[in-house]
């Protein structure tokens, strides 16, 4: 999927977790007998089943469109870290709720102590979304968490003001989830310095997953990408992937290079595990039809050749100054043609 | 028709000298506002005091008919509700005397040694005012009371000692009390730490429904110093000790005795005061202190409460609000007293607001009589049904914009998958000089192609891109004929092992012409940013 489309749907998995979440809360509220000192109870249950939610539906549908599966383990860990944010901001909503709602001299204060409240929230969730690219970039977990915070804020600005009604009470919260989805899938978008397109493959699970639309990755300065194929039941992480852009391609290595970006400037190279000891590549990498035996500096437009998987990189940032070779010396550069000799 | 005379049995409770109406000077709630069940509509219940100009409770001859009349409930923004239920706190209006729970803390630091104009220290004083003004009015079964002293030693455990024996009988306390030691000299004053003690203590009550005050009375101000028990609060401990007072719910009344600033830290009690500063008082004698603690147990046991509402049709419409009550009362003379203090409710942060009880009989026979529109339909299956409708609006509205305007506005992420497209296979087999045996009028064409698959068709989609590099195949091999091109390996034509059939008529035989005369290696720049170095020809230029 294209960056628009990760986006859209995205945020209807948010939509979706607030919609269940509101149910849940609506009810509970009915039942639940609670005194004032005691309804920050209803308001951890209600965090905490956004984090379980939010926390669960990411992975499990962000798998499903760029990995080859969805693992459980990895769902379930973003269960149980979203329900550990979910009950850190439940638990951090006490002193907002007694010092700025209800204790506040003014209801402006209160307002602005509510819309606190769900900012906490959806940049908790937000940070635990993003803690899947901590090992890709570290910045990508506050990234997500600043997105967070603010679709938070966003949702809890229409449940403060218009919550009024079922009707009104359900949309703030389908606006919330949304919000804090498409937050957290804004943020690195929004941040972004590069993308890399996939534009065609030889191998037709690729061609079938990416081909239509084609799919984008968001590539940040600071970013260390592994490309290859290496299936996600094959890895041993409990959260995030070993291989971050999956190609199912079997003339692809499990590992085959490694995209990163230092000072703005973005680098292939072919990984480790694909290089020989003879230190030939197994599986070959051409930038541009050139083959990669170390690193190669990549520019916007260059193509990159995995296997039979053909990407394009693609940037609208001006790339950094480098300081180019110039000869001291006249250079002819007219193509060679053969038989002419100059 | 409501014949209950609450205001009576007050009046009768009072000591001697009660006030009547024209006396109330202003009107207290003891609580905070708390939202309770009519039916499914939000209703809320205050709890109020009516006091005169000295803090001290009064009665009014009213009958609670009359009452509610006379008494209006209105929100901050101006909205008036009815009062439809006026009843006594002490569960007068139930039939059963509701059951309260109460504490005093007395400082025994070294300061109350000092000695009183009329000769009594003031350790004495206090002592002879809770027994003659507070236990004396203790009701028997009902008002369970607990008396402690604090200094700055054995803090925590002289409180839980105290509260292991809360009792309704008076003489039961009163020797208790008088059994208490001479304050020794060098005992500072741990007053946060006491009344933190006694909030955990309490909130237990508190917890299963009893009302419940706190009556703190002290000459000092909170010092803790390191000879004392660890762990006791200091300076900082004032706003832990708010917070929690706010968080539990506990009636506080805080008593200084002495002189304000000199003595005792006044602002400090003030503070301490909750639901707000009305339940401070000074003392400089003894006789106030009588007073005081005669009026602290008035407002205990003579409280008033009103049930208004429904205040929304629906507890939803709370959501987002806060609230803040004002009750006033229409005394005989026609002058109108106002509520003093107007605690706020506000709904949670993140959720629906939540009931916090539901109405008592007494409540729900006053709130039948009244013209209330409950509905007509079951509350629970107007529920299912308008949150169901709610459900079934936004279920539908994501599932269309899942499965249905994604294939308007995307149409090509639902369109059959495509023919695998070699556009990348080309570039790779041009790069790697290896012939595309698959193009058209390719070898394979026509015979058993590699892994017995049909002919491969050059692609037809996507367009050409623009810019993208055409493969670039070695100018030799694209100027042949391509059925010249012998194929590399005998054996490539068999799959995974099995026999495919050959061609009847063998293939001609591939003649490949000789390969043109080797021309000299030609070294040429393949990058302006790798380093080249000088070449022969470049010296001749």
């Amino acid at each position: 999927m294209n960056l628009k489309q990760t986006t859209y749907f995205m945020a209807l998995v948010g939509g979706l977790a607030g919609l269940v979440c509101w149910t849940v809360q609506v009810w509970l509220s009915d039942y639940l007998p609670l005194t004032q000192e005691k309804q920050w109870l209803l308001v951890l249950i209600h965090t905490t089943v956004m984090g379980v939610l939010i926390g669960g539906l990411t992975v499990g549908f962000a798998d499903r469109w760029t990995s080859d599966r969805v693992m459980p383990r990895w769902v379930a860990m973003g269960v149980f870290l979203g329900a550990g944010a979910g009950i850190l901001s439940g638990v951090l909503y006490i002193p907002v709720f007694q010092n700025m709602i209800q204790d506040s001299p003014s209801p402006s204060i209160a307002f602005v102590g509510r819309l606190v409240a769900w900012l906490l929230t959806g940049g908790l969730i937000g940070f635990v979304v993003g803690l899947r690219w901590f090992g890709v970039n570290k910045f990508r977990a506050f990234h997500a968490m600043a997105g967070g915070m603010l679709g938070g804020s966003l949702g809890g600005l229409i449940f403060s003001s218009v919550g009024q009604t079922d009707l009104l009470q359900a949309l703030a919260f389908v606006i919330s989830g949304v919000g804090i989805c498409l937050g957290v899938t804004l943020a690195p978008m929004l941040l972004r310095d590069g993308v890399l397109q996939f534009i065609s493959s030889g191998d037709p699970r690729a061609q079938n997953k990416y081909g239509s639309p084609r799919q984008e990755w968001v590539i940040q300065d600071g970013d260390r990408f592994v490309l290859g194929s290496l299936g996600a039941n094959a890895t041993m992480t409990s959260y995030s992937r070993d291989v971050q852009m999956y190609l199912p391609d079997a003339m692809v290595a499990a590992r085959h290079a490694v995209l990163f970006g230092r000072a703005k400037r973005f680098y292939v190279q072919l990984h480790p595990d694909n290089i020989s000891p003879g230190g030939q590549p197994l599986s070959p990498l051409l930038i541009g039809n050139v083959s990669v035996m170390g690193t190669r500096e990549i520019q916007d437009g260059d193509d990159i050749l995995l296997g039979q998987t053909l990407l394009r990189f693609r940037t609208r940032k001006r790339q950094a100054e480098v300081p180019q070779y110039k000869p001291n010396y006249p250079v002819d550069y007219r193509p060679l043609e053969r038989g002419v000799k100059r | 028709m409501n014949t209950r005379f609450f205001p009576l049995l007050a009046i009768l409770s009072l000591p001697a000298g009660a006030l009547g109406a024209s006396d109330v000077s202003h009107i207290q709630l003891a609580d905070k506002p708390r939202l309770v069940s009519c039916q499914d509509r939000p209703c809320f219940r205050l709890v109020v005091n009516l006091l005169d100009s000295e803090n001290k409770p009064v009665g009014v001859p009213f009958t609670a008919e009359e009452a509610k009349r006379r008494i209006r409930v209105s929100e901050e923004g101006g909205k008036t509700h009815d009062v439809f239920h006026v009843g006594l706190q002490g569960g007068q209006s139930a039939g059963q005397p509701k059951p309260t729970y109460s504490m005093v803390l007395l400082d025994a630091s070294g300061s109350m040694n000092q000695r009183l104009q009329n000769g009594q220290t003031r350790f004495n004083a206090a002592k002879e005012a809770v027994i003659d003004q507070y236990l004396s009015n203790l009701r028997p079964g009902v008002d369970h009371s607990a008396v402690a002293t604090f200094e700055s030693r054995r803090v925590r455990a002289g409180i839980r000692a105290a509260a292991s024996a809360f009792s309704t009988s008076r003489e039961e306390l009163e020797s208790r009390v008088r059994r208490f030691p001479r304050p020794p000299t060098s005992a500072n004053t741990a007053l946060y730490s006491a009344v933190f003690e006694a909030l955990q203590v309490l909130s237990s009550y508190k917890k299963q429904g009893h009302d419940v005050s706190l009556i703190v009375l002290t000459d000092g101000k909170n010092d803790v110093r390191r000879t004392d028990d660890p762990g006791l609060l200091g300076p900082e401990g004032l706003d832990i000790v708010t917070r929690e007072a706010e968080e539990r719910g506990v009636e506080i009344h805080t008593i200084g005795f002495g002189t304000p600033g000199k003595d005792f830290d006044e602002a400090a009690l003030r503070a301490l005061a909750w639901p707000n500063e009305g339940n401070y008082y000074h003392a400089a004698q003894q006789i106030r202190l009588k007073q005081i603690f005669g009026a602290a147990r008035e407002k205990l046991s003579n409280r008033f409460l009103l049930t208004v509402g429904p205040v929304r049709l629906d507890k939803n419409q709370l959501t987002g609000q806060r609230l803040r009550f004002r009750v006033s009362l229409e005394i005989p003379s026609g002058a109108t007293v106002v509520s003093s203090n107007e605690p706020t409710w506000s709904s949670p942060g993140l959720v629906s607001p939540l009931f916090e009880d539901r109405l008592d009989t007494a409540e729900f026979n006053d709130l039948i009589k009244t013209p209330f529109d409950s509905g007509a339909v079951n509350p629970l299956l107007g529920r299912l049904y308008s949150r169901g409708l709610v459900l079934a609006i936004f279920g539908g509205i994501l599932a269309s914009l899942w499965f249905g305007l994604p294939r308007l506005v995307w149409p090509e992420r639902y369109a059959p998958a495509p023919p695998v497209l070699n556009q990348a296979m080309a570039m790779r087999q041009a790069a790697m000089r290896i012939p595309n045996f698959n193009a058209p009028g390719g070898p394979n064409v026509g015979n058993t192609p590699a892994m017995n698959m049909a002919p491969m068709q050059m692609p037809q989609y996507p367009p050409p891109m623009q810019g993208f590099p055409q493969p670039q195949i070695r100018p030799d091999l694209a100027a042949r004929p391509a059925t010249e091109i012998r194929l590399p390996n005998p054996s490539f034509n068999t799959s995974f092992g099995k026999e495919v059939p050959q061609r009847e008529e063998p293939r001609p035989a591939v003649v490949m012409p000789p390969d043109p005369k080797p021309e000299p290696p030609v070294r040429k720049p393949t990058d302006s940013t790798v380093f080249q170095p000088l070449d022969d020809q470049y010296r001749k230029k």
